[in-house]
């Protein structure tokens, strides 16, 4: 019939070519190279965590725990963001959610490890009506819903006074301990964030996750459950950001609507972090929001009231200039000049 | 009596809801038409429609110019602004991945409303013309005349915006670009060229909704971030990319808004354009009125 | 014989088009059914009704005696009926290897993912792509993106397999290794469903062929009989060659 033509004029032994993965010779010295530089970072970062804490310098304390914070944040959004491929800037709300419920616990007489428990449990659950919603969405649509969402939950933060005292806010006492406090405790928070994203990263919902980030409907062929995996991811991450919350609400000792569910100052952040940092290695994320912290409080020091226009200048810049962050220019970089099948595996 | 009375508080609140939902149906223009022809992301079409605004008011402030002949003046000017934003931002990112360009523009948001704070400093501000505190009286119902201006002008521009689209040729070439980018660059139309006219347009279209919003909103540098909100929640009310629909979509948040407010409260106002924004895409992500493009 | 899966009387509409206009099909258990038909037949959609993911607009879908009409997709999957598509889709940015550790986690523990390891090597030593683990997906060639997706669903675990053009753009070379892996996998006691164009292919393996055009079925039954049917030659070569 119809297609018996096509074979018969074709070659029968043709054979393929040298299949692209046979050039991997440089992959060890490569392998090895890594190695060597992910330990001087580790050994690096292992400064870098002690010394705040051992230093008497408030301000060295109160930069790192801005630091940690949002290198966790970073870390969580990184879940969603990053694996998943679900770009989400409303992240605030959880976030929001987490500091909401840890000032009201505290301000009401409960412990300070059961505020922080609350607060991550907040920001876990919410995210569960909210994934469920905008997990229906692709693309730019979803985007737009997670903003819509955070914005939500922001006015709800408002208008609900009677719980939430609405604009005016909630102050709480200073922290016992101080900004070094702050930043042991981010520290802490950090460790569970890298501590989640190498599990998840490790165990079958890494794996799904990634699939759904390359093609959904191919993945749901193969058995993934995607709103089922992508819910599961939406809420730890939340609940991580609900901790973040909470550290950052006993950090500052002031919480606002406008503060705690910013767009700009929340969700943008920790976003940014994991796509400055690229969603490919463990260290991508906080590298990112290490950063966006240093540049933020550079700029807020040397320009004043400036910063503002500034960091959107910056934002701009980036964007236009290192469109795929700064990781995926450095694998393009090792791609250009190794000549390797690429850097699929990271 | 009370009957009348609950009647005539519903009228007056849907009559006022519509007139302002004609400038929103105006700011939703301008969206709506750069994400149908470019499918572009404009998360700082709040911030343009605040610029507007502080033209505007420099304008009546400084010279005395009516915020109605502002609207007027503020396009040519928005217009090649608007061209020489996309040639210098826009464009290196028009076909890349949503968010690079929803952090584009919200970059861009930021350096617009952190400029106007560091220009004209958070204060609050707002026009005052002759006829701000004149109200229509008919019957029994009362209508605020600069409402009423300013939606007989918002009207006007959107036609006007129609009747550019559908009757010249460059709107003959906009609209073919929206159905079908690659057909109609094998037609032989210049697509970057229209890209450039559209995004021009928007935002002489957001600068004049911007002058016709004075008399209904404070002005302030963060008005940008609500504004783009809603004209979000027009664009998507009215499907995607859908001028018709935009316009519709305008009336319906702003008769919602303004029901909303006299029978929730003031304060939920803005939760109920959201809430519908989340529930359209949810379940009718094309739209109200369906798949229609620009 | 035991049924496997039955559809009956599917119909799809997409807006005013009527893709499927009441098509019934019953494959047994370890049989080969082969779909033939030209080009907009409705073969596509009829596959898309039963990998689940996609609701008739009218009839039933039932496989291993549940009625799986309107499932989404990785439920389909998980019961035992897995898919290829018919343009291959990688998941681009993984290895080989992890691409097919997704289907192996179908039917494993949230931290099995020695087994899930395991289970993939397999699958990929027998399409014969073991060579290529390492390697990043979106880099494969052609025919070994095909492969990739038959290794994939595969390790899902599978009951019963839909092909979607397996073979087409195949050289003859590679269609003739294609056919005997199907024919192992047969063996073994898999139930096959394929979509194909390759003839020679279809006409060697199947037990039964089921033939759509525009929407409806023509005419079902062995391979021979179909290859002799009149509607099927006018339908494929035209008036011309029918009647001779």
């Amino acid at each position: 019939m119809g297609e018996r033509e096509r074979g018969v004029g074709a070659h029968p032994a043709a054979r393929r070519g040298p299949p692209p993965w046979t050039a991997m010779t440089g992959r060890r010295a490569g392998a090895l190279a890594s190695k060597a530089l992910g330990a001087a970072g580790l050994a690096l970062g292992a400064a870098l965590a002690v010394l705040p804490l051992v230093s008497p310098s408030p301000y060295l304390s109160h930069l790192f725990a801005t630091f940690w914070l949002w290198a966790a944040m970073s870390q969580a959004w990184n879940l969603v963001g990053g694996y998943a491929g679900q770009f989400s800037l409303g992240h605030a709300a959880f976030f929001g959610a987490g500091a909401y419920a840890a000032a009201l616990a505290w301000t009401n007489g409960l412990g300070a490890a059961a505020g922080t428990a609350l607060a991550g449990l907040a920001g876990a659950v919410l995210a569960l009506p909210v994934g469920w919603l905008c997990f229906r969405l692709r693309g730019a649509y979803f985007v737009l819903s997670t903003l819509a969402a955070a914005e939500v939950v922001r006015l709800c933060a408002l208008n609900l006074r009677g719980i939430t005292g609405g604009a005016v806010g909630i102050l709480l006492p200073p922290l016992s301990g101080g900004q070094r406090a702050a930043c042991a405790l981010g520290l802490a928070l950090f460790g569970l964030a890298t501590l989640t994203s190498a599990l998840v990263r490790g165990a079958r919902l890494g794996y799904r996750l990634r699939a759904l980030r390359e093609d959904e409907d191919a993945a749901e062929a193969a058995g993934v459950p995607a709103l089922k995996s992508k819910l599961w991811a939406l809420s730890l991450s939340g609940g991580l950001c609900g901790l973040a919350g909470a550290l950052f609400c006993a950090q500052t000792s002031y919480i606002d609507p406008g503060s705690v569910f910013s767009l700009a100052d929340v969700s943008i952040p920790a976003a940014l972090g994991a796509l400055l940092g690229g969603w490919g290695a463990l260290w991508g994320p906080p590298a990112g929001a290490g950063g966006v912290v240093l540049v933020a409080e550079a700029m807020r020091v040397l320009l004043g009231r400036a910063h503002g226009l500034a960091y959107g200048l910056l934002l701009v810049l980036t964007v236009l200039l290192v469109p795929q962050g700064f990781c995926g220019l450095l694998a393009a970089r090792r791609r250009a000049a190794g000549g390797e099948a690429g850097a699929g595996r990271p | 009596m009370g009957k009348l009375q609950a009647t005539l508080v519903f009228t007056e609140a849907l009559i006022n809801g519509v007139l302002v939902g004609g400038v929103y149906a105006l700011v939703g223009t301008g969206m709506a038409l750069v994400f149908g022809v470019m499918r572009f992301i404009n998360l700082c079409h709040g911030e343009l429609v605040m610029v507007g605004m502080y033209l505007g008011w420099g304008l009546f402030t400084v010279a005395g110019v009516d915020p109605c002949l502002s609207a007027l003046i503020c396009l040519p000017p928005l217009f090649w602004a608007g061209r020489g934003l996309y040639r210098l931002v826009v464009r290196p990112l028009e076909r890349s991945r949503e968010q690079s360009q929803v952090l584009l523009t919200l970059g861009l948001g930021l350096v617009l409303s952190n400029a106007a704070l560091l220009i004209f400093s958070g204060d609050y501000l707002a026009v005052y013309t002759a006829y701000s505190d004149l109200v229509l009286k008919a019957g029994p119902l009362r209508v605020s005349v600069p409402y009423l201006l300013a939606f007989a002008l918002a009207c006007v521009f959107t036609l006007g915006v129609w009747a550019w689209l559908f009757l010249t040729a460059a709107g003959r070439s906009i609209r073919a670009t929206a159905q079908h980018r690659e057909a109609a660059l094998a037609a032989g139309i210049d697509t970057g060229r229209v890209s450039s006219l559209t995004f021009g347009l928007g935002t002489a279209l957001a600068g004049a909704a911007g002058c016709l919003l004075l008399p209904v909103y404070y002005l302030h540098p963060g008005i940008g971030g609500l504004l783009t909100g809603k004209a979000f929640v027009v664009v998507v009310l009215g499907g995607m990319g859908s001028c018709v629909g935009a316009a519709l979509g305008g009336l319906l948040l702003g008769a919602a808004e303004s029901l909303g407010a006299v029978y929730l409260s003031a304060a939920w106002k803005d939760a109920i354009g959201l809430l519908a924004f989340l529930l359209v895409l949810v379940l009718r992500p094309s739209g109200l009125v369906g798949r229609s493009r620009v | 014989m035991r049924r496997v899966l039955e559809g009956r009387e599917l119909h799809k509409s997409y807006g005013a088009v009527q893709a499927l206009k009441g098509v019934s099909l019953r494959v047994a258990q370890g049989e080969v059914v082969g779909i033939i038909g030209p080009n907009g037949a409705g073969k596509s959609t009829l596959l898309a009704l039963l990998a689940g993911g996609t609701r008739p607009t009218r009839g039933r879908v039932t496989f291993l005696g549940s009625d799986i009409t309107g499932w989404p997709a990785h439920r389909v999957c998980r019961l035992g009926l897995a898919r290829t598509f018919q343009y291959p889709r990688p998941l681009a940015s993984l290895s080989v290897l992890e691409n097919v550790m997704v289907g192996a986690f179908a039917r494993l523990g949230p931290l099995a993912v020695r087994q899930a390891r395991e289970a993939a090597h397999a699958c990929l030593q027998r399409v014969g792509l073991a060579d290529a683990a390492g390697a990043t997906a979106g880099e494969l060639c052609a025919a070994d993106r095909k492969r990739l997706e038959l290794a994939r669903a595969l390790a899902t675990g599978p009951r019963l397999l839909l092909l979607d053009e397996l073979m087409a753009g195949l050289t003859p070379r590679e269609v003739k290794d294609a056919m005997g892996l199907l024919l192992e996998l047969r063996q073994d006691g898999l139930t096959l469903v394929l979509v194909e164009h390759v003839m020679e292919a279809v006409m060697a393996m199947c037990d039964r062929l089921v033939v759509l055009d525009s929407g409806c079925k023509l005419c079902e039954g062995p391979p021979a009989r179909v290859g002799r049917d009149q509607a099927v030659i006018r339908t494929y070569l035209g008036e011309a060659y029918a009647g001779g």
